[in-house]
């Protein structure tokens, strides 16, 4: 039962911090039995703070989930083994930067050579879609279309180009468990998680499930906080944050919150 | 190499002196400057892709036509396509090392850079490339390169510049496609030196003696009105017989890759059926030897 790391990617704003925040909250949490705090050294202090946040539905600072710290949270699974869950630096910039200006960051290269499996987020309201031109009924005359940068391109292109680049540095770990996590999956309309994917983000779903060779995917929703920020002092009310916070599988299924962690592992 | 557009230079020397002493004093996006940069994101070139050959095998496509005839806006079609459904028929999106390089051609039919009308960018010669498309089909993985080539080249070649001297990597190519363009097939004016160019192309592979799978396609075919369909039959026939002196099984295609009402395109399957056929004995194999010679730029 050795160490293992999953690395948590996505593009900004796509619900990293508030998925580890919550875990924390299910580690620290007494009556939870079936994750908790493992005995490795390693800051805790990042992820008390995240658990304060998401608990009291208070925005989660740039200094907090974009910091320039390595950010580490061991858990243990008890009978399976132990985990580092791992946000490289400043996570969200790393992958933009991966995807838009076409560097490998060298903090993101450590943590990807060191990894075993993958947690990709994806957040609702965070998609641009390839919407084409055709679509608007008119366009006002005389405007000049824009140039295309690479940050214009689409949500789909972008995290496929990532995903590419990522893949090929885990050559050696082939076939990479991914497993792609959509937040906020209150927003969801009723939609299993692997529906939402296979609807909202098709060729995603298709990449990840038609190259097992290579990688192995499976889809999580989840509503790390149990409701909008907004609502704060209603979503309160339904109870504290493990009584609040939820998670589905694939096809719809209440699961444990830490299960998309255990996937990522093997251990289910 | 393909080389981004907007990519920082990677040089040290761009950061004063005592900053680099001073870890703090760098800022996060100098820091990364030096760090390696990724260089295959507008296009490949063989020399970027094989890796890609040794794990399943390449599919080069050549896709040869005129100016203007849809070559880029086909390749435009096959990618939104797949972002949208993430399969045609069943030929499966399983990845793409060229996501970026589809995105940019992409960009002028897109809601969001607010143009009057859908459209594609022109292929120059300095770009000539490929875009790659990995699909599962019919229980295989197939890694495609797509060839995105400027009409510039085909017109030299027309005129007489072997078909090798301008796409050295002839040999490598699986499929060769040849469009004509609808429009002009649909104008009296210019039908004639559509249909001649196009003959002159698929001559000047015959001579070549590459022994490719190869489609003839017409692209925009929603351009064809119902008159001059007999004469479509009566004038791709002769072009398929010319085909069918380079590969017996040549075939004849329509393809509507931007339809004027917003439709879904017509005919990428069956482009996608010629592509994906599984190849025949005598099909060209990927040489690595040949890795370094590339079309139109040097790395």
């Amino acid at each position: 039962m050795s160490e293992r790391r999953v690395m948590l990617l996505g593009l900004p704003e796509t619900g990293k911090s508030t998925f580890i925040g919550t875990l924390w909250h299910f580690v620290e949490e007494p009556s939870i039995e079936y994750v908790r705090e493992a005995s490795l050294p390693g800051e805790r202090r990042h992820a008390q703070e995240l658990a304060e946040h998401v608990r009291e539905l208070t925005e989660i600072t740039r200094t907090h989930h974009d910091a320039d710290e390595r950010f580490e949270v061991p858990v243990e699974f008890p009978g399976s083994g132990t985990v580092t869950l791992v946000i490289p630096d400043r996570s969200g910039e790393q992958l933009e930067g991966l995807v838009q200006r076409r560097v490998w960051p060298e903090l993101l290269s450590e943590e990807v050579a060191q990894a075993s499996a993958v947690m990709l987020f994806v957040h609702p309201s965070v998609i641009t879609p390839p919407l084409e031109l055709h679509l608007l009924p008119s366009v006002p005359s005389g405007e000049e279309a824009l140039e295309y940068k690479n940050p214009s391109a689409c949500t789909a292109a972008q995290l496929i180009d990532g995903l590419e680049e990522v893949l090929e540095a885990m050559r050696d770990r082939w076939p990479v468990r991914v497993a792609v996590v959509i937040s906020a999956f209150d927003l969801a309309d009723g939609d299993t998680p692997e529906q939402w994917l296979d609807l909202r983000l098709p060729a995603i779903a298709s990449m990840l499930r038609y190259d097992p060779a290579r990688v192995q995917s499976t889809v999580f929703g989840v509503c790390a906080q149990g409701g909008a920020r907004e609502d704060a002092e209603e979503v309160k009310q339904r109870g504290d944050l493990h009584e609040r916070a939820w998670a589905r599988s694939a096809g719809g299924s209440d699961i444990p919150f830490s299960e998309p962690v255990r996937w990522a592992l093997g251990w289910e | 190499m393909s080389t981004p557009e907007d990519t920082p230079a990677p040089a040290e020397e761009e950061l004063p002196g005592e900053q680099l002493l001073d870890e703090e004093a760098v800022e996060p996006e100098a820091t990364e400057r030096r760090e390696p940069l990724i260089t295959t994101d507008q296009f490949l070139t063989l020399a970027d892709t094989e890796d890609l050959a040794e794990r399943h095998g390449l599919t080069v496509v050549l896709i040869a036509g005129e100016y203007e005839s849809g070559k880029t806006t086909l390749l435009v079609a096959l990618w939104n396509s797949l972002l949208n459904h993430g399969a045609i028929t069943d030929a499966h999106f399983a990845g793409s090392r060229t996501a970026l390089g589809f995105e940019r051609r992409a960009w002028l039919a897109r809601l969001a850079c607010r143009g009057e009308k859908p459209d594609t960018d022109r292929t120059h010669e300095s770009e000539n490339g490929f875009l790659h498309l990995r699909l599962a089909a019919h229980d295989r993985m197939r890694e495609v390169l797509l060839s995105d080539v400027a009409g510039e080249t085909f017109k030299q070649v027309r005129y007489g510049t072997p078909f090798r001297d301008k796409i050295e990597w002839l040999d490598s190519v699986n499929v060769a496609l040849f469009l004509i363009d609808g429009g002009d097939f649909a104008d009296d004016g210019r039908r004639s030196s559509a249909l001649s160019n196009t003959r002159r192309l698929i001559g000047q592979l015959r001579e070549s003696g590459a022994t490719p799978t190869v489609a003839v396609a017409l692209a925009k075919a929603d351009l064809i009105t119902t008159e001059l369909r007999e004469k479509w039959s009566r004038e791709g026939q002769v072009l398929l017989d010319l085909a069918r002196e380079i590969d017996s099984g040549a075939v004849l295609l329509e393809v509507t890759a931007r339809p004027p009402g917003g439709e879904d395109p017509a005919g990428l399957q069956d482009v996608l059926g010629v592509i994906l056929k599984p190849p025949s004995a005598s099909a060209a194999v990927f040489q690595p030897m040949r890795a370094e010679r590339m079309i139109g730029r040097v790395t």
